[in-house]
Formats: structure tokens, C-alpha cells, sequence
């Protein structure tokens, strides 16, 4: 790679968050709120049909009537969901690339996601979001050759009704969760994708999410379709500002993986996560789920550094017969975050597998706990699950929890489940003090191999970014 | 209005004169039954004993037959929740037992509905005490007969360990010309400052019978403690084992083992909070489950903060024979200290095709082949116990009654 430990500890240096920053861009708002004149308007604003609107009014009833769950493993105070504004978006819309506000353009630098260096270098196609509108999207043309279809869900509920009609909710149906039903209600906009039959997407798609305006919630709706026999690789990174009020952010992906296709969906998250006394950050609260059909195969991988509480589950539906679900996560927690976080594999058919990876490590005060369900359905012959999840503890003061749920139904299944909890040996640090390393890189060098599984999953892109922020997440941890 | 579950349970039931069990029989009736929106109840529905119809009973005379089932030279026995000291033998013992009335005994506060039932209901409360630094020889066993028709039996047993004390327990419950009986167990063990308690449970109730278990369990200052339970039968069986390690140094064992058939449905929900530093736990539960029976586990272990050192092991390994049998397994870690080794496993699966095939290759059936099989994962837990009296006993009862030979 050409990048030394020595660089990266270099670069560490005092580094705190280093996204957080804001981006001075005018943006339409509306009141704070929630009730159906607001989602009218949202609709309105988006031009959206008849049938979509009335989707959301729908979602917007089933939620008034839930409640906030509470059985994850954390504590946060409730967010005033009548006090956030429900649609914020950059006034200006764009044309051409050429047209975007140079300032927007200086935030994606930042981010180290120049569009320009991308094109040309990257061969990643980037749908970026800021707030709650896509402002550009690139490489379109290459993509749309091979007839895939990559843009902003705005412009899918314009331009591809049908399919948008067609996939909408049949993963994540409306009255799935509280915050589901809140999305379906509400959802500003996302990514949607389609992938025709038997087509290999060439390159990786990826979207960078960002919450920028104060006190907006985003409420990101993302489809993916991957038609018979076609492949896709995606990618999802999140970065946020510095705030100090606590930020909502209920988003719902989909992936819908027909016979024979595949998809990877790998996400680093990291949310702004609060401050070292816990002050502030980003609520997490999202629903992810995959539906496998015959043939097919899901795997999720995600690098979870961010956000003040996190309670996020990307689960696949193994439906169709011989189809694949895998899951591989790290979640790293520090000072006050709380995650709870872990994944759900539903074997219907048979033959279906799944595979479950989680790494958690726990530093600072921070709660960390993995939450997970394997079902085996009566008709899942042949099911076959592994699942591992291991905790690693930095400090006295932190937590590792984890609530495995296995139910299972079908006598031919073969599932099995390890766990392990502890915290890095002092006789493995002794070893490589011995070998000449500092204590801080011993420490380094064993995180590193105890994600090296996950990590090995992600995009060659994407493990780069995720090692920095892994060391970031870490920094002075070690008690 | 239409009468609440509660008050239809409760109509049988002769409601209790002392004030103590009188406030619990009034918090009994505020309560409510469990339903699986519950996440403590998740996965058993207790409707078949919210639905039933139960009589609770103070006078049983007749004479039952609980030969076979005596494993231990003491033993007292318990039929439908009445002490028959004319049917018990304990005067060897060093175990101090004592029976004090419900009236004015000593009873608990927070409960859940099936505790306020309990206490609210029992004819006397079973005190079992062990001195200082005595020793027994030998364990005392404790066998509770549910007997005939839609009966409620409840049960409450208080055992106080000394310090430097060893003792050994068996509990039995058992079922004779039972049917629609529910049993209601109810247990407090305190286990004194180095002192060592074991106790083994066979839950034994043939018939249609409920059966609803709480033990609570305190260990002091390097004591140890054993619990193997043991679940034959039962068509509903609940038993929620709550452990306390208070203080350092101590080691706690709780194994299980179950077998599944029929319709029964067999849940351990077992919870070891480890409150300081230098402890030892390991967990081994075995579910053998056949027919269209149900197996539910649930371990869940908290190493609080400032509890450093800690080893908490838990496995649990489960077995489908059938393929209508179901299993639910939720092993939970919750860890709020660093310096600890803490691990679960659980596997599920059904026996293996190869073994079978490589044992008919011998010349053994393919049924005697697989009872070869669950009996060698049973025994692993079953060769863990220390008493080789309780250990015979579990035997004999497998070949009697599944006809393996362990």
C-alpha cells in the first residue's frame, strides 16, 4: 500500500474529528413538525405521483399509533420528533457538474471524495447527498450503457415509477418498526439502484451520506434491485458535522437480490458520536434488510465507528432456496456511545446458509452490544448457520453485551454460535513489547488483526478508510 | 365486565387467612399472567396454567408409592404442597429441617405473579438449615408428589448453609395418578462464607403437568455452589434460576440436561450476576428434543463493574431428533468490567450421519446407533455429577423409561 504504520501514526496525531465542519449552503427548510400537511408538502416540493403519496400518508398513521421501542440495550432521551424539520434541501439545483457551488465542491474534498479525482482515477461512481437532496451524480452515462440505472431516489420516483412502485416497502414493509414506518412517512430522499438481468455493475457504486443542516434529521431511503444473474458492489459511507444537539437519522435500505444475483453492500459509518463527555452526537436508528432469492447471495459488511447511540440490524431474508446471507461487523464504541447493534438471518428455503462476523470492541464509557437472530423456518432443510461474535474490552469502565437469539425449527439445520469476551492479554502485549514495539502499537497491531477478518471484506477503498478510523476511534483509549 | 384471568384462575382456590399471605394473595390477584410480548417470556406461552382450573388442598392421607424414586437415606416427602412427615424419614441427617406455618412465616417482597401465587398458597414453609462447619453424609432429599386432579401445589423452601458447611440436596418432583396438576416451586439458598451447597433436581412429573420453578440463589465469600437440573418430564416446565455471587472467590457449576417429547415444552432461563472480582462460573446445558416438543434456553450472565478476574463460561448444545421438535437458544453476555475471560457457545443440530453409518457398519441397528449417540452427549453432562447415587439413579431412569442405556 505504500502507507506505514509510521505515516498513519504521523497523521493521528492530535487528530480529533475531523469532519466536523459545516458547510455554509442556503437551504430550504420547512417549519418543524409532523403531521400530514407536512408531508403533503414534502411530496408536493418533490412532485412526487399520487400512489407515493399516499404511501406515506399510510406510513404516517401506522406510526402515530406505535411506540418508540425500548428494548435495545441503550439509553438516550427521546428525541422531539415535533421538533425536527422534516425536509431540508440545497435551494440551487443543478445542472451539470460543471454548475455545482464551488463550496459544496470544497466540502467533498474534504471528505476526500472529489468527484473530478474520482472520475478519473477512481472508476467509483459517486451519488452524493447532501442533506437531503442528491446534488450530482457521476459516471450515469458509463453506467447507464449497461443499462443500470443509478440515481438519486427523487429522480427513480420520477423517472422509473414502476420499478420504484414495484420494489418500495416489499422488503421493509411500512409497519415494520417505529422508525420504518417514520421513514416511510417522511423520507427526503436516497439512492436507488437497479441492475438488469445478467449484467456485472464494472465498478463500485458508492453514496456518501452527510447531515449537514442544524437540527434536520435525514431520513435516506435506499432501493437496490439486483435483477436475475447480476452483480453489484456497494458502497456507503457516512461523515457528519459537529453539533451538539443530538441529530436523528432513520434510514431505510433495501436490497432485493433476485435469482441467481449477488450483492455487497459494505457501509463505514461515522457519525459525529458526541463529544469525550458525551455530549451531543447522532442517533442511529436504521433498518436494513436484504431479500434473497434462489441462487442468491447478500453479504453485508459494515465498519461502525460513529454515532452517539447506534441500533442498527442488516438483515437478510433467505427465501429463495440455496441463497447465501452474510454479515461481517465491526463496531467500535469510545467515550459515552452507546451501539447495539448485530444482524438477523431468516432461513425459508432450503439449503440457505448464512454467515455472521461481529467484532465489537468497547472503550472509554461506552456500551457495546451485539444483538442477533437466527430463524430457521420449518421448511429451511438443510439450513447451515456459523455465527461469531467477539467483544474486546479497552477499559474498566466500558460494557460488551451480546443477545444471541436462535430459534430453531427444522431438525436437518446445523447452526452454531461462539462468543468470547475479554480484553487484550497482558502476556500478548508483553510479547510484542519484546519484539521491540511501543505498547500504543502492540495494542494497534492486535486490533488490527482482530478485525482482519471483517476488514478483509470491504473494498480495497474502504479498508483504507476504515483502518484510519479504527486507529481515530481508539485514540488514547487504552486504559 | 368479563372476569380477569386472574379472578378465573383464582376461583378455585381457597384464598389464604394469615395477613402475610393474605398481601400476597391480594398482589397475586392485581397481577397479571406473563404473555410472550413479554421478553422474559418470549418464547413460553403460560396460557395452558392461566387457563386451567386448580384447587389447592391443606389434608392428602392416602398412601403413595414413591419407592422407586427414594435415591437418598433422608428424604422427606411433600404431596400436593402438604408436608407428610408419616410417609418421611430424616432423622439422620445433619440438615436441620424445620416447618413453620405460612401464617406467620417470613415472606418475599418483588415478586412476579407466579411468586405471589406461590406464597400466597403454600401450607407450610420448608426450612433447611446447616450448621457451621458441618458436613453432610450423604444428601437430604426432598420429594414433592403432585397427586390427581386440576391441583395446585405450591411449594417454598428456605436452605441456609453455614460457613465451612458442605451439603448436598436432591429435589423430586414427581407425578402420581396426576393430571392437570401445577406445581409451583419457590426456592431461597443461602450458601455461608466458604461453605459448598449442591443440589440436584429431577423433574420427573408424568402427566399433564405444569410446572413453574424459582431458585434463588446467594453465595458468600468463597463458597461454592452445584445445581444439575434434570428435565424428564413435564408437558410445561419453567424453571428460572437466579444466581447471586455476592462476594470473591467463589465457583458456581449449574448444568442440565432435557429431554424433549411428546408435546412438553421445557424452558431454563438461568441468570448468574457475578457482583466481585475472582469468581468462577461454568454453565453446561444438553437439550435432546424429539417428537413435536419445544426446548427453550435462556443464559444470561452479568460480570458487574468492579467484578474484575471473572471466568464465565456457558455451553449449550441441543439436538433435534424429530423433525417437528424446536429449539430456541439465547445465550446472553452482559460485561461491565475488562479483565475477564467470558465465552458462550450453543450448537444445534441433529446426530451425525457418519457416526450412525460407521456404527451399522459394526452391526449395530440404526436406532441402537442413535440412542448410542444422545446417550454419549447426555452422559457428558451427566458424568460432571459428583453424587454417584444421583448418578445411577439418572441412569436407571433412562434405560426405564427411554430404554438407553447411558
Amino acid at each position: 500500500m505504500g502507507y506505514t504504520e509510521e505515516e498513519l501514526a504521523e497523521e493521528l496525531k492530535d487528530k480529533k474529528y475531523e469532519f466536523g465542519f459545516t458547510t455554509d449552503i442556503e437551504t430550504e427548510k420547512i417549519p418543524n413538525g409532523l403531521n400530514e400537511d407536512v408531508i403533503r408538502l414534502i411530496s408536493a416540493k418533490k412532485n412526487e405521483p399520487e400512489w407515493l403519496l399516499e404511501y406515506r400518508l399510510n406510513a404516517f398513521r401506522i406510526w402515530s399509533e406505535m411506540e418508540e421501542p425500548e428494548w435495545a440495550h441503550v439509553k438516550y432521551d427521546k428525541p422531539d420528533f415535533q421538533a425536527i424539520s422534516y425536509f431540508a434541501a440545497p435551494k440551487k439545483q443543478y445542472e451539470s457538474w460543471e454548475d455545482v457551488d464551488p463550496e459544496m465542491k470544497a466540502t467533498m474534498d474534504k471528505l476526500g471524495i472529489s468527484l473530478d479525482e474520482q472520475k478519473k482515477l477512481t472508476g467509483v461512481a459517486v451519488d452524493f447527498v447532501m442533506d437531503s437532496v442528491s446534488v450530482a451524480t457521476s459516471f450515469k452515462e458509463k453506467l447507464s450503457e449497461l443499462g443500470i440505472i443509478f440515481c438519486s431516489f427523487s429522480e427513480a420516483v420520477q423517472d422509473h415509477p414502476e420499478l420504484v412502485r414495484k420494489h418500495l416497502g416489499t422488503v421493509v414493509p411500512t409497519q415494520d418498526n417505529f422508525y420504518a414506518a417514520l421513514n416511510s412517512a417522511v423520507f427526503s430522499d436516497g439512492s436507488f439502484c437497479y441492475i438488469p438481468k445478467g449484467v456485472k455493475c464494472p465498478m463500485e457504486l458508492s453514496t456518501y451520506f452527510r447531515i449537514n443542516e442544524s437540527g434536520t434529521g435525514q431520513f435516506e431511503r435506499t432501493l437496490l434491485v439486483a435483477d436475475e444473474g447480476s452483480y453489484v458492489s456497494y458502497l456507503e459511507g457516512c461523515t457528519a458535522p459537529m453539533r451538539d444537539e443530538n441529530q436523528l437519522h432513520a434510514a431505510v435500505v433495501e436490497l432485493i437480490a433476485l435469482d441467481d444475483a449477488e450483492i455487497k453492500y459494505s457501509t463505514v459509518q461515522n457519525w459525529f458520536p458526541g463529544d469525550e463527555n458525551g455530549k451531543g452526537g447522532v442517533f442511529n436508528f436504521v433498518t436494513k434488510r436484504g431479500m434473497c432469492h434462489t441462487n442468491s447471495k447478500i453479504s453485508w459488511t459494515q465498519v461502525e465507528t460513529g454515532s452517539a447511540v447506534t441500533w442498527k440490524y442488516p438483515s437478510c431474508v433467505l427465501k429463495g432456496d440455496n441463497s447465501i446471507g452474510e454479515f461481517y461487523s465491526v463496531a467500535v464504541t469510545n467515550n459515552y456511545q452507546q451501539a447495539d447493534t448485530g444482524t438477523k438471518m431468516i432461513h425459508l428455503g432450503k439449503n440457505t446458509k448464512s454467515t455472521v462476523i461481529s467484532k465489537g470492541i468497547s472503550a472509554g464509557k461506552s456500551q457495546n452490544s451485539y444483538r442477533g437472530l437466527i430463524q430457521i423456518n420449518p421448511k429451511a432443510d438443510n439450513a447451515r448457520n456459523f455465527t461469531q461474535c467477539d467483544s474486546l474490552l479497552m477499559t474498566d469502565e466500558c460494557g460488551a453485551h451480546t443477545f444471541p437469539y436462535i430459534e430453531c425449527k427444522n431438525n436437518s439445520a446445523k447452526l452454531e454460535h461462539e462468543a468470547t469476551t475479554s480484553k487484550i492479554g497482558e502476556d500478548q502485549i508483553f510479547y510484542c513489547q519484546q519484539r521491540g514495539l511501543s505498547e500504543e502499537k502492540a495494542i494497534s497491531l492486535i486490533v488490527n488483526g482482530y478485525c482482519k477478518e471483517v476488514l478483509n471484506k470491504l473494498p480495497m477503498e474502504f479498508a483504507v478508510e476504515a483502518q484510519k478510523l479504527l486507529a481515530i476511534s481508539l485514540e488514547n483509549s487504552v486504559g | 365486565m368479563a372476569e380477569s384471568k386472574i379472578e378465573k384462575f383464582a376461583q378455585n382456590i381457597i384464598p389464604p387467612q394469615g395477613q402475610n399471605q393474605t398481601e400476597a394473595w391480594e398482589k397475586f390477584l392485581a397481577s397479571e399472567f406473563p404473555t410472550t410480548r413479554d421478553e422474559y417470556w418470549k418464547y413460553t406461552r403460560v396460557g395452558k396454567i392461566a387457563n386451567g382450573n386448580y384447587k389447592n388442598v391443606d389434608r392428602v392421607e392416602d398412601h403413595i408409592n414413591i419407592t422407586d424414586d427414594i435415591v437418598c437415606k433422608d428424604y422427606l416427602v411433600v404431596v400436593n404442597g402438604v408436608i407428610r412427615e408419616d410417609l418421611s424419614q430424616y432423622t439422620k441427617t445433619k440438615f436441620k429441617v424445620e416447618f413453620e406455618s405460612a401464617e406467620t412465616a417470613e415472606l418475599n417482597d418483588g415478586l412476579d405473579v407466579f411468586g405471589w401465587l406461590n406464597n400466597a398458597t403454600i401450607n407450610r414453609k420448608i426450612s433447611i438449615k446447616l450448621g457451621k462447619g458441618e458436613r453432610t453424609d450423604g444428601p437430604l432429599q426432598l420429594i414433592f408428589v403432585g397427586y390427581g386432579k386440576n391441583i395446585l401445589q405450591s411449594s417454598l423452601v428456605d436452605v441456609e448453609v453455614g460457613d465451612n458447611a458442605e451439603g448436598e440436596l436432591v429435589f423430586s418432583y414427581l407425578g402420581r395418578n396426576s393430571e392437570e396438576v401445577f406445581t409451583n416451586f419457590y426456592s431461597r439458598m443461602h450458601v455461608g462464607k466458604n461453605a459448598s451447597l449442591s443440589v440436584n433436581k429431577f423433574q420427573l412429573e408424568e402427566g399433564s403437568t405444569s410446572h413453574v420453578s424459582n431458585d434463588n440463589i446467594v453465595q458468600e465469600n468463597s463458597s461454592r455452589f452445584t445445581i444439575n437440573t434434570n428435565t424428564l418430564y413435564g408437558q410445561l416446565v419453567r424453571n428460572n434460576l437466579n444466581i447471586r455471587v455476592t462476594s470473591e472467590n467463589c465457583e458456581t457449576n449449574l448444568n442440565g440436561i432435557v429431554m424433549g417429547h411428546g408435546n412438553n415444552h421445557v424452558d431454563n432461563h438461568t441468570f448468574v450476576s457475578h457482583d466481585k472480582s475472582h469468581c468462577v462460573s461454568n454453565e453446561n446445558y444438553k437439550y435432546v428434543m424429539d417428537d413435536k416438543s419445544t426446548g427453550v434456553f435462556n443464559g444470561r450472565v452479568i460480570v458487574q463493574k468492579d467484578a474484575q478476574q471473572i471466568n464465565a463460561f456457558q455451553s449449550n448444545g441441543n439436538i433435534l431428533l424429530s423433525d417437528t421438535a424446536s429449539i430456541n437458544a439465547k445465550p446472553e453476555l452482559e460485561i461491565y468490567a475488562d479483565d475477564v475471560k467470558c465465552s458462550h457457545g450453543s450448537t444445534t443440530g441433529q446426530l451425525d450421519e457418519n457416526a450412525i453409518f460407521y456404527l451399522q457398519t459394526r452391526g449395530i441397528s440404526k436406532r441402537n446407533a442413535e440412542k448410542m449417540l444422545v446417550a454419549a452427549f447426555i452422559a457428558e453432562v451427566i458424568e460432571e455429577y459428583e453424587n454417584e447415587d444421583v448418578r445411577s439413579y439418572l441412569f436407571r431412569q433412562f434405560e426405564q423409561r427411554f430404554g438407553w442405556v447411558l
